[in-house]
């Protein structure tokens, strides 16, 4: 017999790949929509904001909108479906014992499947609209990574509760969608004049992700307008601590309590 | 081998399941302690499976056999105690774990055997063998939803048949798929127990307790009542059962009594006849004239039957009984002869068998009156006029295991 872990690791695969093929089996375009759905969103979004309110004076407006939309969606998608991971595997769940954790990461390696068919567009529009890539960009994975870590630390934390709290996931759709529209995504973070405002903003960690990943992809460079890196390492820090912290406190709560998850469903 | 060490379990059961936030937060206001009731469904049990064992658990419904498998599987974490397994383990807790409708017959053998905890290697080693083993081969890139039910099952035995654990725990999967299909699990199982895997088998079917296991463990309010030998243990859950259901019949005969109601009417269709006399009740007692609804094999019973005539000129009726299984098979019909001459009025015969010789089972009593010639119709038949459990008691046996009637017989040598 392999070990087990093998055997998990393995089980982590399977699951994750089957639900990313689910997702589009019975639809006529198939794994195209895990493309064409963000697209359109962007391509409504690029309308209304970036020509109707002007926010494309800003410049590679279209590359950042695009980056923003393709984080926000990943974060979007994959804290809900890892939320609602455990009860989405109950029938699995009541009959045969795994870690229970293994239902939750293989929901989240689903989106990030999705994710990286994203990032090729991303690349596509950098290319067309001539945006560099400088060194700085090789810390586009940490963020990514950093981005998984709260995923899963969220993940872990709300599918035990959302086995016993059914309106979570009601609840986490308008906190997305609020979510969505406080996180500079649409709007150029510059909108926010005043900086005590904007100090407020970076206490949502996606304001974080979303700002560094689009510094170090389309503007590449770290250091703010006044030419220090100081705050950039700051926030780095930061965010780095709180993704760790969110996943390490998600596990330790999800540790506790999942081995019950059986009795709750 | 296994090893269960005084494991307990309490489900706390809200009354009425509460699922969302209102109810969460509406039961802390109006006080939640009112919505609780707690299922102990375990109560400090321990025993050892050995090695290459073939360990039955059998059990009512509810007396927890379900949750201690779950618990050996780990699905369940005990209250108190702990389990200890001496190898990798497999629960069949159901058939298809992991299944998806909308998956091929091949994407589920795949994604089921992962499930199971196989590797993808094995997996296409064993392919091959799991289609063929189901018969499946010509619809292998089939979306499962367009399977018939019996095609889903033998697809979902033939993955969990081929998991190669130490340990294996099934749960009552022998009840489907037709016969030659079942004939083939039965193989199976003769296999595994042939190569020394370790079983634990939970069902209702004491045939496939008795024929496959070594040993037997009785539950009963989640207690270990009974462990040991087959006979002995399937003998008495036979006895629980029936001493519970003497309990449960008699406090529902008592139940209709108290409301006044002697004999319920039969359904229409059940009873008909000329008229004139009319069966009024059939009482069954033991050899000391208790009242009884269960007996084993080999007791004394006593079928007290109430008629009442009341049309001058019936002076001598008949009384017929007919003892069938609820599918029908007739084991016997009986008339007595004609009663001594007597008027109108009530009167009773019995029906009485010093050792009665029904195996296990339900048994109707169909109670007739009926003329002197008994080729005219009857004045009065009940269908189904009442009935009795039997069950086997194997003390008084000499072999039989199955049947309706235990014919006297012996087994000689040569």
């Amino acid at each position: 017999m392999r070990s087990s872990r093998a055997r998990y690791f393995e089980l982590v695969k399977v699951l994750g790949f089957t639900d990313f093929k689910l997702r589009f089996s019975t639809s006529i375009l198939g794994y195209l929509w895990s493309v064409l759905k963000p697209l359109g969103i962007f391509s409504v979004l690029y309308l209304v904001f970036g020509r109707m309110l002007r926010f494309s004076d800003v410049p590679h407006y279209r590359d950042r909108l695009l980056l923003g939309i393709f984080i926000w969606g990943y974060f979007a998608e994959a804290s809900t479906a890892g939320i609602q991971s455990l009860l989405g595997k109950s029938h699995i769940i009541s009959k045969i014992y795994f870690p229970r954790s293994i239902a939750v990461v293989g929901a989240s390696i689903n989106y990030l499947l999705t994710f990286g068919i994203n990032l090729c567009i991303v690349a596509a529009f950098f290319f067309i609209d001539g945006v560099g890539f400088s060194r700085y960009a090789l810390l586009f994975p940490l963020y990514v990574a950093e981005l998984y870590l709260i995923v899963l630390g969220i993940s872990f934390l709300l599918s035990v509760a959302y086995l016993r709290f059914r309106d979570l996931a009601e609840i986490w759709t308008i906190l997305i969608t609020a979510g969505f529209y406080a996180t500079p995504i649409l709007w150029p973070i510059e909108q926010i004049a005043d900086p005590r405002y904007r100090k407020l903003l970076y206490l949502n960690p996606m304001t974080f992700i979303v700002e560094y990943s689009r510094r170090v992809l389309i503007e590449g460079r770290i250091a703010d307008d006044t030419g220090s890196v100081r705050t950039f390492l700051a926030g780095n820090a930061v965010i780095f601590a709180v993704s760790l912290l969110l996943f390490v406190a998600g596990f330790i709560v999800f540790r506790r309590v999942s081995p019950r998850a059986a009795e709750y469903i | 081998m296994i090893e269960v060490t005084d494991v307990s379990k309490t489900f706390a059961l809200p009354k009425e399941r509460k699922v969302t936030l209102r109810e969460h937060l509406l039961g802390l206001v109006l006080g939640r302690g009112a919505g609780i009731e707690s299922l102990r469904a375990l109560r400090g049990v321990s025993f050892r499976v050995h090695k290459g064992e073939f360990f039955s658990v059998i059990g009512k419904n509810g007396s927890g056999k379900s949750t201690l498998l779950k618990i050996l599987s780990g699905i369940y974490a005990p209250d108190t105690g702990g389990v200890k397994l001496g190898g990798t383990l497999s629960p069949f807790l159901e058939l298809g774990i992991g299944f998806n409708p909308d998956l091929t017959a091949r994407e589920n053998v795949f994604l089921s055997a992962a499930v199971m905890g196989l590797h993808r290697s094995e997996i296409e080693r064993l392919y091959d063998r799991i289609i063929g083993f189901a018969e499946l081969e010509r619809f292998q890139e089939q979306a499962l939803k367009n399977f018939s039910s019996g095609m889903q099952v033998r697809l979902a035995f033939s993955v969990a048949f081929m998991v190669d654990a130490d340990i294996l725990l099934i749960d009552e999967v022998l009840a489907v798929g037709d016969a030659s299909f079942q004939q083939k699990c039965y193989d199976v199982f003769r296999r595994l127990k042939g190569v020394g895997k370790t079983i634990v088998f939970v069902s209702h079917s004491m045939g496939d307790v008795k024929q496959f296991s070594d040993r037997v463990m009785l539950l009963h309010e989640g207690r270990i009542v009974s462990l040991g030998d087959p006979e002995k243990v399937i003998h008495d859950y036979q006895l629980l059962t029936a001493h519970e259901d003497e309990r449960r019949i008699a406090m529902a005969e008592r139940a209709r009594a108290a409301a006044g109601e002697t004999f319920r009417p039969p359904a229409d269709g059940k009873r008909w006849g000329s008229g004139g006399a009319a069966v009024e009740r059939i009482v069954f007692t033991d050899a000391a004239g208790a009242e009884k609804h269960v007996f084993a094999t080999g007791d004394e019973v006593r079928a007290r039957i109430d008629i009442a005539v009341t049309r001058e000129g019936i002076a001598s009726p008949r009384v017929t009984a007919a003892i069938h299984r609820s599918d029908g098979i007739v084991v016997m019909e009986t008339r007595s002869a004609p009663l001594p001459p007597a008027g109108t009025g009530t009167r009773s015969v019995s029906l009485v068998f010093p050792a009665i010789e029904l195996l296990a089972g339900t048994y109707y009593f169909d109670v007739g009156v009926a003329p002197e010639d008994a080729r005219i119709e009857p004045h009065d038949l009940i269908k189904d006029c009442g009935s009795i459990r039997v069950y086997q008691d194997s003390g008084s046996l000499h072999g039989e295991t199955a049947g309706i009637c235990a014919l006297a017989h012996e087994w000689r040598a040569g």
